[in-house]
């Protein structure tokens, strides 16, 4: 997270909640995925990250966002809304992975733009295997045109 | 002419009597009387019948004087001023009047007079004679120097007339007056006269009957037009009173309209009172007509109400539940009634001659009362106000109940209203909370779930190798145990938004759902040897989704608990009635196996939440089946009950209520 260059093939995990990281990074790292796992903790500090402020300069994009729903200062929808209207992450593949399975947050998700809607399985097992299942379409089988 | 022959008659008796010398004369005197006779007639009798022609013809023309007339109807002095001047011009009279004596009066009355002549001199000397004919209706000649009394020989003399006619004016037995006619001397005529006249009397009676009579009917006309027009004018007040009263809906704005109604043409001023819970008299307006008593009107509304149980008419009225009316209040009766020195003095400044108190009378209930009052404008009440003023009352007072009862309908509506959106606030305020405690549920106690599942299974991968078998077990045991929390949040979740989200009602054919569900259980588990015996042709009406979730926890629960049967056999079913093609309200619906059953001593637990009536490690599942399946049947208004028997199956029936 500090201003040292990244390779673009990165994925930002926005995660407020540490045990999360941790299983989530241990995840990553279970299904052999190359690309490194930058994490921030909120809403604020993932826009900060992509879209920069007065004081920062926004960070190279990552290939990926994982985005969590509930976070605090700014929550996930509008993260989710300001990158969808902002021209530099208006067609970056964003994930939504949460514990919600509210109707509501899944189909305000989709309305705002996000490429894909995972719910976190409690069992560790089920969320390795979405990992994979998410690194394999989003890095390996998707075409992207940022690619 | 019968007279004439016989005063020839006697005028020759006469003479030969006046003769001594007549027997001697002989045929002389007899030749000296019929010629006499026959000078005489001839001297005396055409006189008399030019007199009598030229008095007819006077006669004729008073009558066609006096012919009614619909133009001009002439007042009775002209009518007896008419009659004395042809009366005494047909006569040759010296002068004429016609007097009468009144009622219980000792005094002769003028009522027309063609001469000075006759005054009070002359009416009282002939005072006796006139008594007479005035009494007897009789007429009366006389010729004074015959009067044998000579005082009131004397005294008539002294008027300068000689003969008196006095003819009586008599109609139907009414006595207008006496014609009296005044001769200078004897008249060779008094009898035809004295006949004249009483013809010109006659007609003149007639006369005077008739306009008497004309003017009564006129009268009675008029007081019938004022009737009418009284009567009309009050049905017009009326209709204008209901009109103006029922544009209002708020009852003491009615009674107030009423007050200003009334006054000034029914009353001088007006107050009206209503009744409140305790039975006492509310002053509820007081109007008066004079703009400069208002501020007493004020006072007395303010501070003078009726005083409780007093003979106030107000009172009076309200316990009698009738209209009382005081034609003419005096002060004593003010006092009286009243009770208080101040309140009295108040009222008569305000003015108080007449009054009427009428009861606000409705559906047997006395509402209130209002008082019309006449003061300075003088008037009095009379029977006819009394009807209308109770008309009014009757009136009011309906409309004034009516108002009444939409106010108190009104108020209850309101009320009700208002409780139904505090309902519905509070009901959403609570759906609200609900929503998020389910979704803070949802989310935040799945993270530890997860943290506490991810990190067993680190343990286990990490150090797995410094673990014995115990360990391994114990870490395996902490995972399935966080998979199912998660799996109960998951169903509690399920269960709670049943209840929360909307439905959406059609048709659904419940046989091809259930052949769905079976199919699908069935390649989930292709060794179990399970009958699926699903009548054909079930369509209902409900929301599909939900009772989806109905058929696959009763099928899914059909098929868990005849698990252990070798030849298991689920049916779907309905108990039509009695010959009834398809479904009804009261239709039966039923899932029945042949598998493990159950106690029904327990039955009453098979529908709560969390409840099993099996050991987890015999038949798995969260217990939540059952409670799910139950809260989507009452949402659709129906009901579900079971039967079983332990080891022999179970069946469920249930309806679904009406179509929404």
């Amino acid at each position: 997270m500090s201003g040292q260059e990244l390779p673009g093939r990165h994925i930002l995990l926005v995660e407020d909640n540490p045990n999360d990281r941790i299983l989530t990074e241990r995840a990553f790292k279970k299904s052999n995925l190359g690309n490194e796992l930058i994490t921030v903790a909120d809403g604020e500090e993932a826009l900060t990250y992509l879209l920069g402020n007065s004081e920062v300069a926004p960070q190279p994009l990552p290939i990926l966002v994982l985005l969590d729903l509930k976070l605090p200062k700014v929550d996930g929808l509008e993260v989710l809304q300001r990158l969808r209207s902002h021209e530099r992450t208006r067609i970056l593949p964003v994930v939504v992975l949460t514990s919600s399975i509210e109707q509501d947050d899944l189909v305000r998700s989709y309305k705002l733009g996000v490429n894909s809607y995972v719910r976190k399985p409690v069992d560790f097992n089920q969320f390795v295997e979405a990992v994979q299942n998410l690194g394999l379409y989003w890095l390996i089988l998707n075409q992207s045109p940022l690619k | 002419l019968s007279a004439g022959l016989l005063t020839v008659a006697v005028a020759g008796n006469v003479i030969n009597a006046m003769l001594p010398s007549a027997q001697s004369v002989g045929a002389l005197g007899l030749a000296v009387t019929a010629l006499s006779a026959v000078l005489y007639y001839f001297a005396f009798v055409p006189p008399r019948w030019l007199r009598r022609a030229w008095q007819f013809e006077e006669l004729s023309d008073y009558f066609a004087q006096t012919k009614l007339t619909a133009t001009r109807k002439p007042t009775s002095r002209e009518i007896f001023q008419q009659l004395c001047m042809s009366a005494k011009q047909t006569v040759n009279g010296l002068a004429s009047a016609a007097i009468r004596k009144g009622e219980g009066m000792e005094r002769w009355e003028t009522l027309a007079t063609t001469d000075p002549l006759i005054d009070t001199t002359a009416l009282q000397s002939g005072h006796r004679l006139l008594q007479e004919a005035w009494q007897k209706r009789q007429s009366i000649a006389v010729y004074v120097p015959d009067l044998k009394d000579g005082d009131e020989r004397r005294q008539m003399e002294s008027v300068g007339a000689r003969t008196w006619l006095l003819v009586p004016i008599l109609a139907s037995g009414h006595r207008w007056g006496i014609l009296l006619l005044l001769l200078r001397d004897r008249s060779l005529f008094i009898e035809d006269d004295l006949h004249l006249l009483e013809l010109f009397t006659q007609q003149c009676a007639s006369v005077l009957e008739n306009y008497r009579l004309i003017a009564e009917t006129q009268g009675y006309s008029e007081q019938l037009e004022a009737r009418v027009n009284e009567r009309t004018q009050q049905l017009a007040f009326l209709a204008n009173a209901s009109r103006v009263l029922s544009e209002s809906l708020d009852f003491s704005d009615i009674l107030s309209r009423m007050a200003q109604l009334v006054v000034p043409q029914l009353a001088d001023w007006c107050s009206v009172d209503i009744v409140d819970e305790e039975g006492v008299l509310q002053r509820l307006a007081v109007v008066h007509r004079d703009p400069n008593k208002l501020e007493l009107a004020h006072e007395l509304q303010e501070h003078f109400p009726p005083k409780p149980y007093s003979r106030h008419g107000a009172y009076n009225a309200l316990q009698t539940g009738q209209a009382i009316i005081i034609p003419n209040v005096t002060p004593e009766m003010l006092m009286d009634n009243v009770n208080d020195p101040e309140m009295v003095d108040l009222l008569l400044k305000l003015g108080c001659e007449s009054s009427i108190a009428v009861p606000l009378l409705a559906r047997g209930r006395t509402l209130g009362t209002f008082s019309l009052i006449m003061g300075e404008s003088g008037r009095h009440y009379g029977e006819s106000d009394l009807a209308l003023a109770e008309e009014l009352g009757r009136r009011a007072a309906l409309l004034f109940d009516n108002a009444k009862l939409f106010g108190e309908t009104q108020e209850m509506n309101a009320e009700l209203e208002q409780r139904v959106q505090e309902r519905t606030a509070h009901l959403l305020a609570v759906n609200k909370e609900l929503e998020a405690f389910s979704y803070s549920v949802s989310h935040d106690l799945r993270a530890p779930l997860r943290a506490i599942n991810g990190f067993s299974q680190a343990l286990l991968e990490d150090c797995g190798d410094n673990l014995d078998e115990t360990g391994h077990e114990f870490l395996g045991r902490i995972r399935t145990e966080s998979q199912r929390m998660g799996q109960l949040i998951d169903d509690l979740i399920g269960l709670s938004r049943l209840t929360r989200t909307e439905m959406h009602q059609a048709e659904v054919d419940l046989s091809a759902l259930a052949r769905d569900i079976a199919a699908n259980l069935k390649s989930q588990a292709p060794g179990r040897d399970v009958y699926f015996m699903i009548q054909e042709d079930i369509v209902s009406y409900g929301d599909e989704r939900l009772l989806r979730v109905v058929l696959q926890n009763l099928l899914g629960n059909a098929w868990k608990f005849t698990a252990k049967r070798e030849h298991a056999q689920i049916e779907f079913g309905a108990l039509f009635g009695n010959g009834e093609p398809e479904p009804a309200e009261s239709t039966e619906f039923y899932v029945r196996d042949n598998g493990a059953g159950f106690n029904m001593a327990y039955v009453n637990k098979l529908f709560g939440a969390f409840q099993r009536l099996h050991a987890m490690t015999e038949y798995e599942g969260t217990g939540i089946g059952l409670a799910t399946v139950q809260r989507i049947i009452h949402r659709h208004g129906g009901t579900i009950r079971a039967e079983g028997e332990v080891d022999k199956g179970a069946t469920f029936y249930f309806t679904l209520g009406e179509k929404a």
